[in-house]
């Protein structure tokens, strides 16, 4: 699925700093003492490092005796990147089922994703061989969606953050290809969790 | 440093890396310092070095002595300087390493390898990290392109690096390059050494710097008096060089992925490869040129059957099972470089070695101070790799003149 460059560099260009600013106010404004901020280490493949925030918005609770059961939607954004090779932008929605035996802290999570990856592949860097200096070559934007499927682990103290690890699952599809695996891990906190 | 290695250590270092730093790489790209490999050095030696062996290491050697005007010459064994790394202009409409071909370490290596601030060109290279994978056990092709998450090194665009030689350093050096000088004797029991070689000359020097694949010397192609010591033929032997072959194929059209890995997602990891590869990936040319790299006990049932014919036989017999007879059905032509056939090479690049570093260090101890070792082999970071050649055959040059000092 290839956009036209116009409009991937604009994306890319508007990203970054959204992204900054979005981790920016995760972390510093007050509007999380209503609405819980995650904020993850992520890594597609294991192997490309990223960082992804989210938030997270209660649709219904489906609390059955002593288990509570929340259904939730989670928009995120994410950034990772494999070295020297590709750098990708990630918009992503959750629609996540939390179960958590009351008076534990301990939870589990189940969710269904679906994201936008924007996959911005360096074509090959130029070596100055006078002065060492080595510059980005040329780029080439690739689009894909993103069906997941996530299974988190968390604990959520009765005071400070709660933290979970969680691991996806799903598919990558361009009009390219039929689909290839994307898979990985994600932990990180979430601020006031059901706080 | 072998593939199998590389990935392993980019894994670990994604997995390990900060996002941040990541994010930071991604805005501006990351300016590492050069090194200064071939710095200008005082020396008080007067006397005459004999480099044995043009491949990477001897060109680099002679390179390192020729900025630092000191006397040397080259004998090689060949016809031509390169050793593993060679091309072909003619086969493709793009040329082609019929040797060495990728780039494992960050890419500055190629300005550090010159160290020549003087020189004003630049040299692009290709993100080498395919898209499209598939897998072949034996009985089915599977389509696995996440793989291509996993790895990622760079190639030449429009040259290679044989043509890298050409350009840069054989122009310092190539009028002291003697060609069809195969040595077969050194002698350097006496203050200066002699070299006697098959086509009958013989040479003298003060210093000899021997960089044969470690294959030359595991075949006592070339003859020590006094006798090399024990300890250095134990640690020769015990260098395991395997078979090695690099198949070109052209095709009228493009049927395959841009790799196959052959023998499961396993062989991908395994120090014996063996690889069909888009040997055309982002060059921007037309014509469609399928390579097939293996090394090791892989490369061997290839490399070692009767003639040219059978391998490609074998070849198009493989690739027709994977595709469905598409492979003979679009076949144009071949080209085939059979590394363990070819003279004074004999082979790919260390497989493995018993007591790496203590075998290393044997090999690289010199014979009397007068003659010293070097080579991709026996290059403790970067072996089986150019960039490794290039960096032994200057410590190693480095340390012959340390001694004089």
């Amino acid at each position: 699925m290839h956009f036209p460059d116009k409009f991937s560099k604009a994306f890319k260009a508007c990203y970054r700093p959204f992204f900054l600013l979005h981790i920016f106010w995760a972390l510093f404004s007050p509007i999380h003492a209503q609405t819980p901020i995650s904020i993850s280490y992520f890594a597609p493949y294991f192997s490309q490092p990223g960082a992804k925030i989210g938030s997270s918005f209660v649709l219904t609770d489906l609390d059955k005796a002593d288990i509570e059961r929340q259904l939730s939607i989670r928009p995120q954004v994410g950034f990772f990147s494999q070295i020297g090779s590709n750098q990708s932008y990630f918009l992503n929605a959750e629609l996540s089922l939390l179960r958590k035996r009351e008076g534990k802290k301990r939870f589990q999570e189940f969710g269904l994703g679906l994201g936008y990856l924007m996959d911005s592949r360096n074509l090959g860097p130029v070596v100055d061989l006078g002065s060492a200096a080595v510059s980005n070559g040329s780029r080439e934007n690739s689009s894909f969606i993103t069906p997941t499927l996530n299974y988190s682990l968390g604990i959520n103290p009765e005071r400070g953050p709660a933290y979970q690890f969680k691991l996806f699952f799903g598919k990558k599809f361009s009009f390219e290809n039929k689909g290839e695996l994307f898979f990985g891990f994600e932990t990180g906190i979430i601020l006031n969790h059901n706080k | 440093m072998n593939r199998k290695e590389f990935i392993k250590k980019g894994t670990a270092m994604g997995l390990g890396m900060s996002f941040l730093s990541m994010f930071l790489e991604s805005c501006a790209q990351a300016e590492n310092e050069a090194r200064e490999l071939v710095p200008q050095i005082s020396t008080d030696f007067t006397g005459k070095v004999l480099i044995i062996g043009a491949g990477a290491a001897g060109m680099s050697a002679a390179y390192f002595l020729e900025r630092n005007n000191i006397e040397y010459e080259v004998l090689e064994a060949s016809g031509t300087y390169g050793g593993r790394v060679k091309r072909t202009d003619d086969f493709a409409d793009f040329p082609i390493d019929l040797g060495a071909e990728w780039l494992h370490t960050d890419p500055i290596v190629l300005s550090e390898i010159l160290d020549d601030s003087s020189i004003t060109d630049n040299i692009e290279l290709i993100t080498y990290n395919p898209q499209t994978y598939s897998v072949w056990n034996g009985k089915k092709l599977s389509r696995q392109n996440w793989m291509n998450n996993f790895y990622s090194e760079y190639k030449f665009k429009s040259t290679t690096w044989f043509g890298f030689f050409e350009k840069y350093i054989i122009p310092h050096i190539g009028a002291k390059i003697q060609y069809n000088q195969a040595v077969e004797e050194i002698n350097y029991q006496n203050e200066k050494i002699q070299i006697k070689t098959a086509a009958g000359q013989t040479f003298e020097a003060d210093k000899v710097l021997i960089t044969v694949p470690i294959t030359i010397l595991q075949q006592e192609m070339i003859s020590f008096n006094p006798p090399l010591p024990t300890n250095k033929i134990d640690a020769i032997k015990g260098v395991e060089m395997g078979d090695g072959i690099k198949v070109f194929i052209e095709f009228r059209e493009k049927f395959y992925p841009d790799m196959i890995v052959m023998g499961g997602i396993l062989g991908a990891l395994s120090a014996s490869e063996r690889l069909y590869y888009d040997a055309a990936f982002g060059k921007d040319v037309e014509k469609h040129v399928l390579g097939l790299f293996t090394v090791g006990e892989n490369a061997t049932p290839y490399a070692q059957l009767e003639n040219d014919q059978a391998i490609i036989d074998k070849i198009l017999g493989e690739l027709d099972e994977m595709f469905e007879g598409k492979a003979s059905e679009t076949y144009e032509k071949h080209i085939i470089q059979n590394w363990s056939k070819e003279p004074f090479i004999g082979g790919s690049y260390p497989q493995s070695y018993e007591n790496r570093s203590q075998n290393i260090a044997n090999i690289l101890e010199p014979l009397d101070k007068k003659v010293f070792f070097a080579g991709e082999a026996i290059h403790d970071e970067w072996q089986s790799t150019v960039n490794g050649a290039c960096e032994s055959g200057y410590e190693v040059v480095k340390n012959l003149l340390g001694i004089l000092e």
